[in-house]
């Protein structure tokens, strides 16, 4: 037989041997039981209620009774609920007086602290009055300082303009002392090359005189030493020259400097007649080419500068002058 | 294939009458309880069903035991809620003689032995042991892709259809979890094996096909896992299955509710 067809058959089998037979009894038998719990719960409750006809006795009475226990039981609930009540609005009424009391403190409080305010705004205000006063006092000083202020500034501008005037002035002294030191240098220049055409001029009319006067000169006056000089001249045979090339008058009076020029073949002289003299001996005589005059005092000493283009004198004058060769002008004048 | 679900309607509707009865020990009070008569069908779980047997015995103990929870026990076996009622019916089977019907259970209030069941706090303890059988199983057959594809919807159908015994709404869920996974065959057969007269359960990976390609039959897979045992009888859902019968029909057509084929070996 087929393994489907014998499961199949078996499951038939099983399920009438198991399921079947015992399905309608106990079908019925639970049927049974929930009606018979059914029951017992119907029979408990008509046994109270046989219960509680036998204790009742007259039904009427004890609905009436029933009625009045219900009323009592209300009117003793309203009675519960107005004592509760009545509790309540005695709370109330301590809690109100509590509060009362409360606002009454805080209202005094509240006064107190009023009163202090008022007294505050009182010394407030006088303070006010006080720092108004200052204020208006200050404010006249210092009206008053600004007229001042006022003052002092025209004053200044016055002054000022003074100033400017001066100073105008000063710059005018000033020029015209300016021109008159100029003046001054010019004169000055003019004296001097007055004084030398007069020199010039005595100098040309002594040569001439000199010219006109010539009786003979011999040579041993030519060889003689230069008159007005200072002690005899010491000669060594061999080295010091023994003869004078040129022999001439140099000064009047005394002769206290001499010297070459570093450059030219010329001789600058000094003497105690206030002179310097330049004389050419490059033609084998002494030819004066000019004189440096300015020395208030004898002049010491003579020195040409290195281009002999300068010469320097000190006189007894406590003073040193420079001229300048070329054109024979006095350049510098220091005293002391 | 008419055939087949006139079978799935034979397991669905096999139901087994059961006799409750309060242990002696724990009566309280003058009065004897009465015995308790039920139908419970054997694809459900005693959880399920006993609410009225407790409520019929709780007025018979102690008041203060009234509260604990309620355990049943056969032959001094305690019954464990998690397995399906006809798997632990047929525990009892031995060589061709089944227990005597309607079924003498006792019921137990106090001394619940906690080191063989375990505690059922609620519906729900119920509800998610069942649907993570199913996943299981689903897992074995389908690599878990059917079940955890289905809504929340659907699975809740799968439960209330168990609750309710409505075997339509059940079965237009179930369907689906009892398709061939690629081909003709599942990936693997969920299978739970039980020697008679013992409540423990032994699970192995099951393949629908033997090494040489063909249809694994039941005596095959028995001989791969009892050789030692000489010819021996496959009862499930109450009746010896022949060796021929191939194991992929089986666990399309002869699974429990949790997908799950309980082969009790004798």
């Amino acid at each position: 037989m087929d393994w489907k067809a014998v499961i199949r058959q078996q499951l038939e089998s099983r399920n009438y041997r198991e399921t079947a037979s015992f399905q309608n009894l106990i079908t019925f038998y639970n049927k049974i039981y929930d009606s018979s719990l059914l029951l017992r719960a119907q029979n408990i409750q008509l046994e109270s209620q046989i219960i509680r006809g036998n204790t009742g006795g007259d039904y009427v009475y004890s609905e009436k009774i029933s009625a009045l226990e219900q009323k009592l039981l209300l009117q003793q609930e309203e009675l519960t609920e107005l004592h509760r009540r009545r509790g309540e609005n005695a709370q109330m009424i301590i809690d109100l007086n509590a509060k009362l009391q409360l606002t009454e403190q805080t209202l005094t409080s509240k006064n107190h602290s009023l009163n202090e305010n008022v007294k505050i705004v009182a010394s407030l205000r006088a303070e006010i009055s006080l720092y108004q006063k200052n204020n208006s006092e200050l404010k006249q000083l210092n009206q008053v300082l600004k007229d001042e202020h006022q003052a002092l500034q025209l004053a200044f501008t016055k002054l000022e303009e003074k100033l400017r005037t001066l100073q105008d002035e000063n710059r005018e002294l000033v020029v015209r002392l300016m021109t008159y030191k100029s003046k001054d240098a010019d004169k000055l220049n003019e004296e001097n090359d007055h004084l030398v055409r007069a020199r010039n001029a005595i100098m040309q009319n002594e040569l001439k005189e000199a010219a006109n006067d010539m009786r003979g000169v011999t040579s041993e006056c030519l060889t003689t030493a230069v008159s007005n000089s200072i002690g005899p001249i010491m000669a060594s045979p061999c080295a010091m020259p023994s003869k004078a090339s040129i022999r001439f008058d140099a000064h009047d009076g005394v002769v206290s400097a001499v010297k070459w020029s570093p450059v030219d073949r010329m001789v600058a002289t000094g003497g105690e007649d206030r002179k310097v003299k330049l004389w050419d001996v490059s033609k084998g005589v002494a030819e004066c080419k000019g004189m440096l005059i300015g020395s208030n005092a004898g002049v010491m000493s003579v020195e040409f500068d290195s281009t002999g283009g300068q010469i320097v004198a000190a006189s007894n004058d406590l003073a040193s002058r420079v001229w300048t060769v070329n054109d024979q002008r006095l350049r510098v004048s220091k005293y002391d | 294939m008419a055939n087949d679900t006139e079978i799935l309607h034979y397991l669905w509707n096999g139901k087994l009458a059961v006799c409750f009865q309060l242990d002696e020990q724990e009566i309280h009070g003058i009065q004897n309880p009465e015995p308790f008569y039920l139908m419970v069908p054997r694809m459900s779980y005693f959880p399920l069903v006993c609410d009225k047997v407790k409520k019929h015995f709780v007025k018979h103990v102690d008041p203060e035991k009234q509260e604990m929870e309620m355990w049943l026990e056969f032959k001094n076996v305690p019954l464990k809620w998690n397995y399906p009622i006809g798997v632990l019916y047929d525990l009892f089977t031995t060589d061709d003689k089944q227990v005597d019907l309607p079924w003498k259970i006792t019921v137990h209030f106090d001394n619940f032995p906690e080191d063989q069941l375990l505690r059922c706090s609620c519906r729900e303890a119920i509800e998610s042991n069942f649907m993570s059988s199913m996943k299981e199983a689903d897992m074995l057959k389908h690599r878990s892709q059917v079940f955890s594809t289905m809504q929340r919807h659907q699975h809740n159908q799968l439960w209330t259809g168990l609750l309710n015994d409505k075997f339509d709404q059940f079965w237009s869920e179930n369907k689906k979890l009892m398709e061939p996974f690629e081909g003709s065959y599942f990936k693997h057969i969920p299978v739970h094996f039980y020697r008679s007269g013992s409540s423990i359960m032994t699970q192995t990976l099951v393949k629908p096909v033997s090494e040489d390609g063909n249809q694994m039959t039941l005596g095959e897979l028995m001989k791969l896992n009892y050789p030692s045992v000489d010819n021996p009888k496959v009862f499930t859902h109450g009746i010896c299955i022949p060796h021929e019968t191939p194991v992929q029909w089986m666990s399309e057509h002869m699974s429990y509710l949790d997908n799950f084929l309980h082969l009790v070996v004798i």
